[in-house]
């Protein structure tokens, strides 16, 4: 959008500029050539003047007029030969491209320098001599056109010391004298004549172009014309000499030229504007990346977050809003990955279950009491194996061991309360209250020696001897809660019912009830869903008064 | 203007015909032969009167002028006189009474003559012995400029201010008349006229040249002052 605006008034401004540029080109052409056209017309006036003074040089000769007077006397060819040399040493003193003619008063050619046979030479038109014997000075100028040939003729009397004759000066209007022209002035210069280009500064091809002009040229006035695609400005400017307009000079500057210090100008405006807004859009990319960027890494650590993965960090840049909220992201990313961990080294620990419960409700000391079961359970002859094994070998059994007892308890909703030695003590009904704990407590124990027979066989392929497990399982009210000190407690169950499933447990060793598995009278009492028991009939118990019934679970 | 300038005109020539026919009435009344009379009005294209112009009368069989010997000196960078008119067999001596040299020379059919470089009096006498127009020139001074009519009579006139010559006591029956000016375009103007029936009058139109001959500087500091 900012970029679109830059664009937008960079272009408006290298519009404004370069119209300005070409105005202010046709203006200095413009006024160059009125100056021009002024001084042109004084420096051709001055070079006819001074092409009337050469010939005033001549006619005031006395020599040249001797010279003359003895032809007057006797006109034999020596004398017409000598008059001519006359001439030519006198066009050969003026140093610049001219011819001469002496023309007597009946107006009568008698030499040229040009030519050795008078006879040959075109007749000249008589005007310039009617215009010069009317003349105060006796003198005239006039264009002679003698085919692609233009000259410009000045007359004067030869003077004796009464005029005796006519002397004719030309001076060629050439390719040469434009070109001096073009030199003075700086400007293209083109001799017409008779409608026709006669001389020009220009290449042909441009001539060709130019005279292909010269019917609609304007008389005296501005002029534009395209020469083999060059634009030109110009104007006409009388030519000095000539009475009845027959030559016009035309000057003529290149407008393309002219303006091309503003076409470079307009490139380089061009070029920086350019390199502006290609500057402005990386400049502005990066910024908008600089401010993008952490909101991005931000959203996609919010992300991560939300997935879970706490140890994500977000960099933090810079010490703007951004640079702070990266901050602050990264203290409440440290924050949950902490209480995260913790809450991992509690559930290893302790239960999933307890450590929601711990982590959910108020960590505080206290019990409360819960209608639940226990289930306790230890390995038989566990003891004089373990002193046969090496204790890394036992705990890697061991471990292996309560793995899969853990998950069979946990597959059907107990808590594993804490491991003692290889036996293994769990709850059902607490911390989380559920009524078919007792179920649950005998679909743990079946499940508990289901997993065994698993564990056995990958033992018995070892050459170890397998793991026999007796479970005890009892069902009453139990205190459960946060036990300890106020520094260090953990969350566990106590009660009569803890010690009698331990008991119990002893009871699996009884050969006579070829059972593993043994629960009290209360959890037959509790169970909701049948199952296979048989009675084992009253027995008594260490620190129980009187005998209870169990039953042992098939 | 015009109209007044054509009135005047007319009322001039009415009163040169009432000077004629006066003339003519007095010719007649004193009886008198072998004494007319040619009366000229010299005048340029545009009508405007011109003086200076010299007008002479040849008449055959007259008694030939003696020659005379003159002067044509050369001061401040001039000519003086401009215009000489001198008989045939004249002498004419061309002192010098500037105090730088002068070269006269004339390219002129009737006299070509040529006097290099001197300063004092003339180093030699010319004499003109034919009739004719002879210009002179200085070498080495563009403007100076003069002339030296030859004739071959004793009958010789200038046209005063108003443009009027009279040439007088013309014995004989017929004159060829000659006039010319310093700027006339050409050779002088001639003509025949008839003696015998009294005075002539004539009005004689020159083609003159304009007065082109650059001025004399005025000192001898020319343009630095």
């Amino acid at each position: 959008m900012i970029l679109l605006l830059l664009a937008g008034t960079q272009a408006v401004t290298y519009f404004l500029v370069s119209r300005v540029a070409e105005r202010a080109a046709r203006e200095r052409i413009s006024e160059d050539l009125h100056d021009a056209a002024g001084t042109f017309e004084i420096l051709l006036k001055t070079e006819a003047e001074n092409f009337s003074r050469f010939v005033e040089l001549l006619t005031s000769d006395y020599a040249f007029a001797s010279t003359f007077a003895q032809l007057e006397e006797a006109d034999t060819a020596v004398a017409r030969a000598t008059l001519r040399s006359a001439l030519q040493n006198f066009r050969d003193r003026i140093g610049r491209p001219a011819f001469l003619r002496l023309v007597s008063l009946d107006r009568e050619l008698l030499a040229d320098t040009e030519a050795s046979d008078v006879a040959a030479v075109p007749a000249m038109n008589p005007a310039i001599f009617d215009a010069a014997e009317e003349s105060p000075g006796l003198e005239a100028a006039a264009i002679e056109i003698v085919g692609d040939r233009m000259g410009l003729l000045v007359v004067h009397p030869l003077l004796a010391p009464d005029p005796a004759a006519w002397v004719v000066v030309g001076f060629p209007l050439d390719d040469r004298l434009a070109a001096e022209f073009r030199r003075l002035s700086g400007f293209e210069v083109s001799f017409l004549g008779g409608g026709r280009v006669m001389a020009s500064t220009f290449d042909s091809e441009r001539q060709r172009d130019l005279a292909a002009a010269l019917p609609t040229l304007p008389d005296g006035e501005f002029v534009k014309m395209v020469l083999v695609g060059e634009t030109f400005l110009g104007r006409t400017i009388p030519m000095p000499g000539d009475a009845r307009g027959e030559a016009t000079i035309l000057v003529l500057r290149s407008l393309d030229r002219e303006l091309a210090p503003f076409h470079q100008l307009e490139r380089i405006i061009l070029g920086i504007t350019v390199v502006a807004l290609l500057l402005a859009a990386v400049v502005g990319f990066f910024v908008a990346r600089s401010l993008a960027r952490p909101a991005v890494r931000l959203v996609e650590g919010v992300q991560k977050i939300e997935r879970g993965d706490f140890r994500t960090r977000v960099p933090v840049e810079t010490r703007d809003e951004l640079g702070r909220l990266a901050g602050a992201f990264n203290q409440m990313a440290a924050g949950l990955q902490e209480r995260d961990k913790v809450r991992d080294i509690l559930g290893k620990v302790v239960s999933p279950e307890v450590a929601r419960e711990l982590m959910t409700s108020a960590t505080e000391l206290g019990g409360e009491l819960h209608n639940a079961s226990i289930l306790f359970t230890d390995l038989r002859g566990f003891t004089p194996f373990s002193e046969s094994q090496n204790p890394q070998d036992l705990v890697t059994q061991l471990n292996a061991y309560f793995t899969e007892i853990t998950e069979a308890i946990e597959s059907c909703g107990g808590v594993v309360d804490k491991y003692i030695g290889d036996a293994v003590m769990a709850v059902f009904g607490a911390p989380v209250k559920v009524t078919d704990h007792a179920d649950r407590a005998l679909d743990a124990a079946r499940a508990i020696l289901a997993a065994e027979v698993g564990l056995n066989l990958g033992r018995a392929a070892a050459g170890l001897p397998p793991f026999q497990t007796g479970i005890g399982i009892s069902t009453g009210v139990i205190v459960a809660g946060n036990i300890g000190s106020a520094t260090r407690h953990n969350y566990t169950v106590i009660g009569n019912e803890v010690n009698l499933a331990s008991r119990l447990e002893s009871l699996t060793k009884t050969l006579e009830f070829h059972t593993r598995i043994i629960c009290s009278d209360a959890t037959r009492a509790a169970l909701q869903r049948p199952h296979s028991l048989r009675d084992l009939g009253e027995t008594s118990v260490r620190g129980k008064a009187g005998t209870i019934r169990i039953w042992a679970v098939e | 203007m015009a109209t007044t300038s054509s009135n005047s005109r007319c009322a001039l020539l009415f009163d040169t015909r009432l000077r004629a026919v006066a003339a003519i009435l007095a010719a007649g009344l004193l009886g008198g032969a072998g004494a007319a009379e040619v009366r000229l009005d010299v005048r340029d294209e545009k009508g405007v009167p011109v003086a200076d112009a010299i007008v002479w009368a040849e008449i055959p069989g007259s008694k030939r002028p003696a020659p005379r010997d003159v002067e044509v000196v050369q001061k401040q960078r001039l000519f003086l006189p401009p215009v000489t008119v001198i008989p045939v067999g004249s002498t004419v001596r061309f002192p010098n009474r500037d105090d730088v040299q002068h070269h006269v020379y004339s390219f002129s059919k009737a006299k070509k003559f040529d006097l290099p470089l001197y300063i004092g009096e003339s180093p030699g006498e010319i004499v003109f012995d034919r009739p004719g127009i002879v210009t002179l020139g200085c070498n080495i001074h563009d403007w100076m400029a003069a002339h030296i009519v030859v004739v071959d009579t004793p009958f010789v006139a200038t046209s005063n201010d108003s443009g009027a010559a009279v040439l007088r006591s013309l014995a004989g029956s017929q004159a060829i008349v000659r006039v010319w000016h310093p700027r006339l375009r050409g050779e002088p103007i001639e003509w025949v006229a008839d003696l015998v029936r009294g005075p002539v009058e004539r009005t004689v139109t020159l083609k003159l040249r304009p007065d082109f001959r650059r001025t004399p500087p005025d000192s001898e500091g020319g343009t630095y002052r």
